[in-house]
């Protein structure tokens, strides 16, 4: 068969798996962290609102006050480790999917620069803690939503649009189930979501590194 | 028998515009990037991209980051429309080999 071919190491089997082997470990190196990210958060929503409810229902010798500074640094760390990472994934690329990126990132910092001055409006106006608390997450929450929505678009990554819908049904849970169990539901279906994110992303990366080998 | 794009059937060039084509038209990537990803020595890289780019499947322009020059490359339409002719012919040879026609070659 290899007869007509002038190079018999190179047929067009070999070059048909080599393009497709070359197009999936490049599209695996330019987005190289997504399981990291989605276990990051999963592990900060599991102490952040681990701490929240530990210490409102007394089963982690917390006040509420340090239980509130835990969750805030958690979130804050790993907000930083992502843009890290973003930023890091970034380097040596420039273009029209470098630019969307880019806007997409800033879209989670601004976003949450936002929220953030809201919270403190809506601390301040609400007295109730647990009807506060249940704003404040709720409204951060939608954010969360709408951008792995919306990311989900940009990268045409349906996993991530699955990610998106699920923490605004999230969202939407605690805000029936109200201010009692607000933290319950993030700190389960939450924590669920981002880590049956990770599992999949995973299972992505082995079954491209089995086709690879 | 379909002839296969001499610019794209050797190993190396393939392994280069398949990447710049999974990276995208206007997207570029930087020299020591791109070569990281490849797992190829420079002058090999280099090499490859000239045969490339004289082919104008690939363009690479020179900038300066910072203070030091840097340089990207980007797939052209033209390499673009070549990757894709390529794959097509290697599509139709497997598709010949795996139902052989009887006939004169």
């Amino acid at each position: 068969m290899n007869q007509n071919n002038p190079s018999a190491e190179f047929d067009p089997r070999t070059a048909m798996a080599l393009a497709d082997e070359t197009a999936a470990k490049a599209r695996q190196s330019l987005y190289p962290h997504t399981p990291a990210l989605y276990f990051i958060w999963g592990t900060a929503w599991l102490i952040g609102y681990g701490a929240l409810h530990g210490a409102r229902y007394d089963w982690l010798p917390l006040t509420e006050t340090a239980a509130l500074l835990v969750h805030l640094s958690v979130l804050v760390a790993a907000a930083v480790f992502s843009a890290v990472l973003g930023i890091r994934s970034s380097i040596g690329l420039r273009g029209s999917t470098a630019l969307q990126g880019a806007i997409y990132g800033w879209s989670w910092a601004l976003g949450f620069v936002v929220v953030g001055l809201l919270s403190g409006i809506i601390a301040t106006a609400i007295q109730q803690p647990d009807l506060r608390g249940l704003i404040i997450n709720s409204m951060a929450i939608l954010l969360v939503g709408v951008m792995y929505m919306l990311g989900g678009a940009l990268w045409h990554d349906m996993a991530m649009v699955a990610m998106g819908i699920w923490f605004l049904v999230v969202d939407v849970v605690a805000m029936i189930l109200g201010p009692d169990y607000y933290l319950l539901v993030f700190l389960t279906l939450g924590v669920l979501g981002f880590y049956a994110g990770t599992i999949i992303e995973l299972g992505r990366v082995r079954r491209m590194r089995k086709q690879l080998a | 028998m379909t002839a296969l794009d001499p610019v794209i059937h050797a190993e190396a060039r393939l392994r280069v515009i398949a990447t710049l084509n999974s990276i995208g038209e206007n997207n570029q990537i930087s020299f020591p990037k791109l070569r990281k990803m490849l797992d190829m020595t420079a002058g090999n890289l280099s090499t490859h991209l000239r045969k490339l780019e004289e082919a104008g499947y690939v363009q690479q322009t020179k900038l300066i980051e910072g203070r030091s020059p840097a340089t990207y490359v980007e797939i052209t339409t033209r390499g673009r429309l070549a990757f894709l002719d390529y794959r097509e012919s290697l599509k139709a040879l497997l598709a010949d080999s795996a139902h052989p026609v009887k006939g004169p070659q």
